[in-house]
């Protein structure tokens, strides 16, 4: 019997064992007050604690016990569980494991916990009943895993990493290319991210302001053939999906064209997710309270509102997911009132919708770096917020006297990042390819100067490694950005560097990959040639089987003595062969199906099977013997028939129908004894028609 | 060159049939051949018919070595198949059942084949045999005489055919070199689906060849040999082809005439519609395109 230890006022928390055999553990737990859901439990063997997987289930025998007032359910740890087992293993090989073996269960809730009784047993006994086997040199080992075999280290559970095919890279993308009245009325008609860029001047001698766009021109976001092309040029690159901002302020949309154009039906067909961009807009650009054109009030009650209309974007098969559990990220967390309420709220909602949970990130924004605290999965990075760079002094670069703003070295910005150490909370790597808001502010502008291709092509790989080392995490990257032409921070291609941003991003992601060996790659395509070079010629070499008129004389028409045969027609020339379909054919025909397979002659003799083609109008005949040779288990079993006709059964053939004459012909199968002379079965009615033009 | 032999025979409540096998295993006209027993808790005496039989000198002094073993508590056909290739010591290992009795040129013929032609994992043909004339199992005996031959000619490689289904029929059927294990790993946990589920992960690194005589004779029993009716089975089915699609598009299998995208860049999806492999796919893991439906159209609520 255990209690809660350290427990804030007690929660009354208490957990039972029962009982350790060879395959599972078995206690209870009295819940109290705390939800069974938050609780998790582990084993200690001896001084080690492991984590294990359990189940809870009800026990008739808990209802009746007194005592306590709260929920009480049995606890299973299933032995036979492979996760367990190799948690289980891992510590006894670790060498502390001591016999006589203590068992004991534990429940942690927050940062409390309640510990059962031990139970002891001999440690090589309660192993051994388990399945798992010593080998000579004293090591355990568990023949029911598969991995056993595989090279310790080399195993696939202890990956330590993920594949840089998990790897997806989201780049943020502004919506802001076409006019909202909003900003018409505040900036003037007509006002776009383009006003702003082509309007930059350089402030020092090669700045390379104004960036003109390239490939997609001075694109107007609304049109879906722009956005196509912009997810082309994404995927070409390794782009995986784009992360849209969500522009709300207590109820009030603004910026929605493009948003609302993603949920139709066959809209962009690029993976996407959204970030809510809760900042107040101010005509500083920079979330500042003044100048203040839409301002983010961020009352809780409304705030939980925001997930109603977010909720038919997690549904489309676009969203981006991590395990059934939609992305949303929020950009400016330190502004919201009572974030962890309406986190909560958020993820009850999601819930309801059908989802497991959401995958809810904070922005890592101005300082922000605590998302755990306010209900968030974890952190986004997102430069320059989070970038650490050496200033440069303007005059060095020769800037222009009325320049107050800042500049910054891009390759310090780079080295910086390399040797960062780790967040403390999860965090999602984020990179930028450049950086320049002289577009939006002119000569008081923050410069990042020095930004290339290799320099961003260095700073991906390193992020991409970033990304792939936490397997606890999904493997997500954002890139600030796709398009903020104003910030200078775009991959979109521009004129003075063409696509070498992306191509720079394509080259970090590849070199995460094995080397392509390019003389593989043939090989490969060398044995896929022969392989199917191989089936062609099984497919074509099928004989075709003339189709002639037979001598009257030796097959007279309906024997009242012969059988009914049941035979049917599969496929007629690539079409079914429905009695009411017509099939068409020049000079040849494929035909497959079934018959019932030939009964013994009573002169020993075989009995052929044949094809035959009644001319509709004259009633003229032709014939083509089907060889049947084909098993057709699927019709026995349809039939219910019983072992001892279990023969060949099925017939394909080519038909070669040169020497027919054009017409409708009706077909019908028939078995001939050829000694004989006789009809012994016959379809009576139809098959199939064909045409033959 | 020469190589060495094991079979590993799991045993399983079998007393009727295991010295029959047993006997058809030391009859084999393969000199250096070794044979493990794996018991597995068996509820009747097979274990102890097994241990007489391998006891007398004429049984076990022909082998390399015996190794009979017990579990202490049935833990279930993978786990004996695993822990048995554990302990063999072979070049080649030749899996069995406890009671299919084994043709006595089995062992030798596989071994020509595999020197002749460099394969590493060889299934043969199948022979049931039928005990007590039950009229509805000659239809599955007929069904092992030609459908694994057929499937296989009809598909571009061994490995497609795999796809399909367990050409194999039987872990009975299967004898591979012992180092492929290092690369694949053993039997996972499956009631009904283990073998198929081995074949295919083995299919990831080699191409398994057919020996085409009937070297494997399959027992067939009274109860219904159809598994696949079974809904565990359907779940293990699942779940196996689904994480091999996943593996063969994850990245270039080692065999290049295993399906997967990168050895059939041309041919891969049409492929996998001709052999019904194509929904399953989509489901799993075909890159986005228009037209693919993921989501169910009843959560789709717009």
């Amino acid at each position: 019997m255990g209690k809660v230890k350290g427990a804030d006022g007690g929660a009354g928390l208490t957990v039972h064992l029962d009982s350790v055999d060879a395959k599972e553990i078995v206690g209870w737990c009295d819940f109290a007050e705390v939800s069974p859901q938050e609780v998790r439990f582990s084993i200690l063997l001896g001084q080690n604690r492991i984590p294990v997987i359990s189940r809870l289930f009800e026990r008739a025998d808990l209802r009746s016990a007194e005592g306590g007032n709260g929920r009480r359910l049995g606890v299973e740890i299933d032995l036979n569980n492979i996760t367990n087992r190799r948690a289980i293993l891992g510590c006894v090989n670790g060498g502390t494991v001591e016999s006589p073996l203590s068992v004991t269960l534990i429940a942690e809730w927050q940062a409390s916990q309640a510990t059962s009784r031990s139970i002891e047993l001999s440690r090589d006994e309660f192993l051994q009943t388990a399945g798992f086997l010593p080998d000579r040199s004293g090591q355990w080992t568990d023949p029911n895993d598969f991995e056993v075999f595989l090279p310790s280290g080399d195993r696939p559970h202890e990956r330590t990493e993920h594949e840089i095919e998990d790897l997806k890279t989201i780049a943020f993308y502004l919506p802001q290319f076409y006019p909202l009245a909003v900003n018409d009325r505040v900036w003037g008609q007509g006002f776009t991210e383009w006003t702003n860029v082509v309007e930059a001047k350089p402030n020092y001698p090669g700045h390379g302001m104004p960036l003109k766009p390239a490939d997609l021109g001075f694109y107007d976001a609304r049109l879906s053939a722009t956005r196509k092309r912009q997810a082309d040029l994404a995927k070409l690159f390794n782009i995986d999906a784009f992360c849209y901002y969500y522009y709300w302020f207590s109820g009030q949309r603004v910026m929605t064209e493009v948003i609302d154009d993603l949920l139709r039906v066959g809209g962009d067909d690029f993976p996407y997710c959204l970030c809510w961009a809760n900042e107040t807009w101010s005509r500083r650009w920079d979330g500042s309270e003044q100048e203040v054109i839409l301002k983010q009030e961020h009352d809780p009650d409304e705030d939980i509102k925001l997930i109603d209309e977010l909720i038919p974007h997690f549904r489309s098969p676009n969203y981006l997911k991590d395990r059934g559990r939609p992305i949303l990220l929020v950009y400016r967390v330190e502004i919201m009132r009572d974030p962890q309420r309406v986190v909560a709220a958020w993820r009850d909602a999601a819930r309801r919708a059908g989802f497991p949970d959401l995958y809810i990130c904070a922005v890592a924004s101005f300082g922000f770096d605590d998302p755990l605290s306010f209900g968030f999965d974890a952190l986004v990075e997102f430069p320059p917020h989070s970038a650490t760079a050496e200033s440069i002094d303007p005059k060095k670069l020769d800037a222009n006297p009325e320049f107050e703003g800042q500049i910054y070295s891009y390759k310090s910005y780079v080295d910086n990042y390399s040797k960062r150490p780790d967040y403390d909370a999860p965090c999602h790597p984020g990179i930028m390819p450049r950086w320049d808001n002289t577009a939006r502010k002119g000569t008081a502008s923050h410069i990042f100067h020095g930004a290339t291709p290799e320099e961003f092509e260095r700073l991906s790989q390193i992020a991409i490694g970033r990304a792939l080392k936490r397997p606890e995490q999904p493997p997500l990257l954002f890139i600030n950005s796709w398009n903020e032409w104003a910030e200078g921070a775009n991959l979109e291609p521009d004129r003075d560097s063409g696509k070498s941003y992306l191509e720079a991003y394509r080259r970090a992601w590849v070199s995460h990959t094995a080397d392509p060996d390019p003389t593989d790659e043939n090989r490969r395509l060398r044995v896929e040639n022969s392989v199917l070079g191989k089936m062609v010629e099984q497919n074509f070499s099928i004989a075709a089987q003339p189709v002639t008129n037979l001598e009257p004389a030796i097959l007279a028409s309906a024997d009242s003595q012969a059988d009914e045969l049941r035979a049917s027609v599969d496929f007629l020339n690539g079409s079914r062969g429905f009695v009411n379909t017509i099939a068409r054919t020049l000079h040849r025909c494929r035909i497959s199906g079934w018959a019932s397979p030939p009964r013994q002659s009573e002169t020993g003799e075989p009995i052929a099977t044949y094809l035959r083609l009644t001319d509709q109008i004259s009633g003229e005949a032709f014939y083509a013997l089907v060889d049947q040779h084909t098993f057709r288990e699927d019709v026995v079993a349809f039939l219910g028939w019983d072992g001892s006709t279990s023969r060949q059964m099925g017939y394909e053939a080519v038909l070669d129908l040169t020497e027919v004459p054009p017409g409708y012909y009706d077909v019908s199968l028939l078995q001939f004894d050829e000694k004989d002379g006789t009809i012994v079965s016959w379809t009576s009615g139809t098959v199939g028609r064909l045409y033959r033009g | 060159m020469h190589n060495s032999a094991t079979y590993v025979v799991p045993l399983y409540n079998h007393a009727a049939y295991v010295e029959e096998t047993l006997r058809s295993i030391v009859e084999q006209d393969y000199d250096d051949l070794a044979l493990v027993v794996v018991d597995d808790a068996s509820a009747d005496n097979s274990f102890e018919i097994a241990s007489e039989f391998l006891s007398r000198a004429e049984s076990k002094n022909r082998f390399r070595c015996v190794d009979v073993v017990r579990n202490d508590t049935n833990q279930g056909a993978h786990y004996a198949l695993n822990r048995g290739m554990m302990i063999a010591d072979g070049d080649v290992i030749f899996l069995a059942n406890s009671d299919d009795p084994v043709p006595e040129s089995r062992v030798s013929s596989i071994m020509s084949l595999m020197e002749a032609s460099g394969a590493e994992f060889v299934v043969t043909q199948v022979e049931s045999l039928h005990s007590g004339g039950f009229a509805r199992d000659h239809v599955f005996g007929d069904f092992l005489r030609y459908t694994p031959t057929r499937t296989i000619d009809s598909s571009p490689s061994f490995s497609w055919a795999a796809a399909r289904w367990q050409v194999g029929v039987s872990t009975g059927n299967f004898a591979f070199r012992k180092k492929l294990l290092a690369e694949v790993g053993g039997f996972k946990p499956y009631r009904y689906c283990h073998d198929w589920d081995f074949l295919l992960r083995a299919c990831l690194v080699t191409e398994p060849e057919l020996l085409r005589e009937p070297l494997y004779r399959y027992r067939l029993h009274n109860e219904n040999s159809f598994r696949s009716l079974s809904e565990v089975a359907e779940a293990e089915t699942d779940e196996l082809l689904t994480g091999f699609l996943r593996e063969t598009n994850r990245k270039p299998p080692s065999n290049e005439r295993c399906p997967s995208p990168f050895n059939y860049p041309s041919s891969y999806t049409s492929l996998l519609k001709v052999f019904g492999l194509y929904a399953r796919y989509q489901k799993v893991c075909a890159p986005y395109e228009k037209g693919h439906r993921t989501v169910s159209p009843r959560l789709v609520e717009i």
